[in-house]
């Protein structure tokens, strides 16, 4: 277990700063801007009694769902799945070609253990850094959740809800080591860990914009739909097949890649 | 001439796929733009009911998106992220990537002085940059022209396109001065990545806010205002301002890698 504990001895800080960002971001919008948010009910009740009953229901206007914490909650989703995904694409990055950017492969797989054995300690550590982030982000989600939500509670709901983070950074993670694995050379793993996230946030944004979707297949922001969990208790499943379908394809070939690769002399 | 020439040959890839990126954006976003036109004067009654916050989350903040002007402007805030985030990746490479490849003996043992290079790699980069900037001007008129639309927006989408090319050089100078002032090009480029994330954060609040007042000089993702380059309002403060800082930057980038250990990753 040498490689396992040391990535993760490499790459828990960062995780952890990254985590703490993430629950001041989730606690600050949740406290500070709720309120406000399910105050401004009233207005937009009056402005769609303007409207066509018919009209309104027509755009999906669901007040009921929409002001209450799930709606809020989906709302921020925006933003936490941003900031998870740079941190989960940095984890997988920076794991999966730590020997090719400090140019010492050799060092490690001239060791006696297979590559298949590296590749899962690899996974391992990254995992495990995964989920403990994760399992905070839920706990502060479930505590916001009873803190704030009137009762009758749907604790597993809500759970789901959370979790639909961690599923969407397993997504973006299996992308991460792909591009890491397959990749000739990272020079920054920074660099190439904003451009994965913001290029997620940017596929979510425009599918949001223009409702298209066909386009919601690629947006893997999207797979997982936090507000249909809090007021259905599914998910889509087209896009959670894909979601899954496109992780699996994506290890294996990641797999099957670093077992298999020649290293290069130096 | 050569260094530029080489510089030249490394940033064609991520060239190619950054604009393939910038072409997909603004064609998806334009071509379907005429179903969010439909719906956009109820859109944007309804999110003027919401508090501040819901508009400025979605980036609808100050936007009537049932004009085709305002629905751009929604498309060039996302342009603008793309573009901030691809221009801080040529100002790093400019500075680093011998360092990181551990080529430099053979690129600065040249008869060239370090400023020389630079010089000459920054240059390539800008290169890059501008068609960029031109590209976008140039896919948003074609895209234009598949959606029968009335009226002429060649001046939005340059003015768009101009206010683009402003944005990018200010992280791209950004991100070149932090990798030439970190001696390890992970830090340097970690910094300039959080550096637009961090404006990003930044243009969000201003948004969200009533009266941000001073916030504007801090992030440039709002020198340029959506309501401003729609009524073609010059603000020579915040060009100014882009320009000033970009060589201030700029002037740090050469200040310090003129004096920075080389070998040191």
């Amino acid at each position: 277990m040498n490689v396992f504990r040391f990535e993760l001895r490499r790459a828990w800080v960062s995780a952890a700063v990254w985590t703490l960002v993430l629950l001041a971001l989730l606690g600050g919008l949740i406290a500070g801007a709720l309120p406000t948010f399910l105050g401004s009910r009233a207005a937009v009740e009056a402005m769609l009694s303007n409207f066509p009953p018919a009209f309104a229901a027509a755009f999906g206007v669901q007040l009921d769902n929409l002001f209450s914490f799930g709606g809020f909650y989906a709302f921020g989703f925006f933003y936490y799945s941003l900031f998870g995904a740079i941190m989960t694409a940095a984890i997988g990055l920076d794991l999966f070609s730590r020997e090719k950017r400090e140019k010492c492969m050799d060092f490690l797989l001239t060791k006696p253990r297979a590559r298949g054995r590296l590749f899962f300690e690899k996974l391992l550590a990254a995992m495990t850094m995964l989920l403990v982030s994760n399992a905070l982000f839920i706990a502060v989600s479930l505590a916001l959740y009873r803190a704030n939500a009137p009762e009758p509670h749907m604790m597993g709901r809500a759970l789901l809800a959370a979790a639909a983070l961690l599923f969407t950074e397993i997504v973006i993670f299996s992308v991460a080591v792909f591009a890491a694995v397959f990749a000739k050379k990272v020079r920054s793993v920074s660099g190439a860990a904003t451009a994965i996230g913001f290029g997620g946030f940017l596929l979510s944004a425009l599918q949001s914009l223009l409702e298209e979707e066909k386009l919601r297949y690629v947006t893997p922001f999207k797979y997982f739909d936090v507000s249909k969990m809090f007021f259905e208790g599914k998910f889509d499943t087209p896009y959670v097949v894909t979601a899954v379908v496109l992780t699996a394809a994506l290890m294996l070939a990641a797999y099957l890649r670093y077992t298999r690769a020649d290293i290069p002399a130096l | 001439m050569n260094i530029f020439r080489r510089e030249f040959k490394f940033g064609l890839k991520p060239f190619f796929f950054w604009t393939f990126g910038l072409f997909a954006l603004i064609f998806a976003g334009v071509v379907k733009s005429t179903g969010v036109l439909s719906d956009g004067a109820f859109m944007t009654e309804l999110i003027g009911k919401f508090p501040r916050i819901v508009a400025a989350v979605m980036g609808m903040a100050n936007i009537d998106i049932s004009q085709f002007d305002g629905f751009y402007a929604i498309l060039m805030l996302y342009v603008s992220i793309l573009t901030a985030v691809y221009a801080t990746h040529p100002g790093r490479n400019a500075v680093s990537r011998e360092s990181v490849d551990r080529t430099y003996e053979f690129l600065f043992t040249k008869p060239r002085s370090r400023s020389f290079i630079l010089g000459r790699k920054l240059l390539a980069a800008l290169l890059f940059l501008t068609v960029f900037a031109a590209l976008n001007l140039l896919f948003s008129s074609l895209a234009v022209r598949q959606i029968d639309l009335q009226g002429d927006y060649s001046g939005l989408f340059l003015r768009f396109s101009i206010a683009l090319w402003f944005i990018g050089i200010v992280f791209f100078s950004l991100s070149a001065m932090l990798s030439a002032s970190f001696t390890s090009a992970e830090h340097g480029a970690r910094a300039g990545n959080l550096a637009v994330l961090g404006a990003y954060a930044l243009a969000v609040v201003y948004d969200l806010l009533e009266h941000p007042g001073a916030l504007r000089l801090l992030t440039p993702f709002r020198y340029f205002l959506n309501t401003e380059l729609i009524d073609s309002v010059v603000q020579p403060l915040y060009i100014g301002l882009c320009l000033l800082l970009t060589a201030a930057f700029f002037a740090v980038a050469f200040y310090r890698f003129e004096r920075r250990d080389l070998g040191a990753l």
